[in-house]
């Protein structure tokens, strides 16, 4: 859960003040700072007229589906890795390579290939979520054979009892740590692809939201945007992932 | 007594050192065989090789063919540690999981009556003591129609007490049910205790009957 100890809220009440100290001394244009009534006013403004929320919607749907994807074709590669040493090396050599390219490195050759739009955006969040997710469940599979192992075997366990049993249902925990990271990873990678290249389809995002308030220079709508990408962020990890998680560990450890 | 596993010059090496050197003796139907030796003397190294997990040894071990008859899981074994047990999956599925039936049969009750596991049945892993998951552990072996039961250290981690417990568990198994128990320690009061023949393995890989 999230939880505002005091010393946050002062932190943030010193934020705030000192924000608003900066726009009322009026060295800065309001075009640049604007005051706490303007971001707010903006803020809720957007929100009453739909633009905000459903860029959110879009924006953490395209999130969800990248996720699954991941989940998925990381489950593959680990099953194929699985299957002998030489292809758990291949698939080992395939991670080092891939991890540590940014998504948005790779945009402007997606784009080559996908054209503008939501298939482009799809495939580099899920080029930022997949390898995590690869590192992590390889992993905790790694963890459960050198764990269950010699149980399975005493016991005569199929091999499709020890898969579905052992490491597919084992194997929860380490998707949810994997999907943890693996989300800001496709959330970052997300927001830059829309902002920076402005790829949308036929519906946007937050990025493309964020890259609209620049265009016409409107800084309160740019913190609005700000706003709601920390506020979805928060959301994600404190209230989904870490609850989740915290069931997780309760039941699997 | 009819020997059940035979072991003939056993020799087991890791790299180039000798673990378990022209090791010879027989298992009893029936018996608890303790096999007894210091912590790293190649109990487990034994113990494996017997339940059929390491296959990669000199030397021949034969099995008596009614140890195979009508058994799924012929040669199952209680591990030391606790986490032998699937942690996700409550004490009734763990049990059953190696088994092709989804409820428990009257015999499994009465087995799981036996060993002190009925009214735990529906409760995970860690809602369990140390002892209640060794417990599981041996229903769940016992639940095999095998003949033959190998106990690696079972009690190890326990305190005196439950160790006490579960030291009269077996021998009340090994004669209600009639099955053969190799059972694996250092400690020699409980070899003492459960054995009614005990193996000592010595620190250059012998075994001998004493």
């Amino acid at each position: 859960m999230v939880t505002l100890k005091w010393n946050r809220l002062i932190f943030i009440g010193l934020l705030l003040a000192g924000w608003q100290l900066l726009f009322i001394s009026g060295r800065y244009s309001p075009a640049l700072v604007p005051s706490l009534q303007s971001i707010g006013g903006t803020f809720t403004d957007e929100c009453l007229n739909g633009q905000l929320p459903k860029a959110v919607v879009y924006s953490i749907v395209a999130i969800f589906k990248g996720l699954l994807w991941s989940v998925a074709v990381s489950g593959i590669l680990v099953l194929i890795g699985s299957a002998t040493e030489w292809l758990d090396d291949l698939v080992e050599f395939v991670v080092s390579i891939a991890h540590p390219l940014p998504g948005i490195a790779i945009l402007p050759l997606v784009i080559l290939w996908f054209g503008i739009g939501e298939k482009a955006v799809l495939f580099v969040v899920i080029h930022s979520m997949l390898w995590p997710m690869v590192v992590t469940i390889k992993a905790e599979v790694k963890r459960l054979k050198n764990r269950y192992q010699r149980v399975s075997k005493a016991f005569n366990l199929s091999r499709f009892k020890t898969v579905v049993h052992i490491y597919l249902v084992g194997t929860v925990p380490g998707i949810i740590t994997g999907a943890k990271i693996a989300w800001s990873r496709g959330w970052r990678a997300f927001i830059s692809a829309e902002m920076v290249f402005g790829i949308v389809g036929q519906k946007s995002g937050l990025g493309w939201y964020l890259f609209e308030q620049r265009v016409y220079m409107n800084a309160a709508g740019l913190f609005s945007g700000l706003i709601a990408i920390i506020l979805c962020g928060v959301f994600i990890e404190q209230v989904i992932f870490n609850r989740l998680d915290a069931w997780v560990q309760l039941r699997w450890r | 007594m009819t020997p059940i596993i035979s072991v003939k010059k056993l020799t087991k090496k890791y790299n180039e050192e000798v673990v378990l050197r022209d090791v010879n003796f027989e298992v009893m139907k029936g018996e608890i065989l303790v096999v007894l030796g210091d912590s790293g003397a190649g109990k487990t190294t034994l113990m494996s090789i017997l339940a059929g997990l390491d296959k990669a040894f000199e030397g021949v071990v034969s099995y008596s063919d009614d140890l195979f008859e009508n058994s799924k899981v012929p040669l199952p074994i209680v591990f030391q540690d606790f986490d032998q047990l699937l942690p996700w999956y409550s004490v009734e599925k763990n049990i059953l999981l190696p088994y092709d039936r989804k409820e428990f049969t009257d015999r499994d009750r009465e087995i799981l009556s036996f060993v002190g596991l009925d009214t735990h049945l529906h409760k995970q892993p860690h809602e369990l003591s140390g002892g209640m998951k060794q417990r599981t552990a041996i229903a769940r072996s016992l639940l095999s129609d095998g003949k033959v039961i190998f106990m690696d250290e079972p009690f190890g981690s326990l305190d005196t007490a439950r160790r006490q417990q579960l030291q009269q568990l077996i021998i009340e198994i090994n004669k209600k049910y009639v099955k053969t128990i190799v059972f694996i320690t250092h400690d020699l009061e409980e070899a003492q205790l459960l054995a009614h023949r005990t193996l000592v393995v010595g620190t250059d890989g012998t075994v001998k009957e004493v």
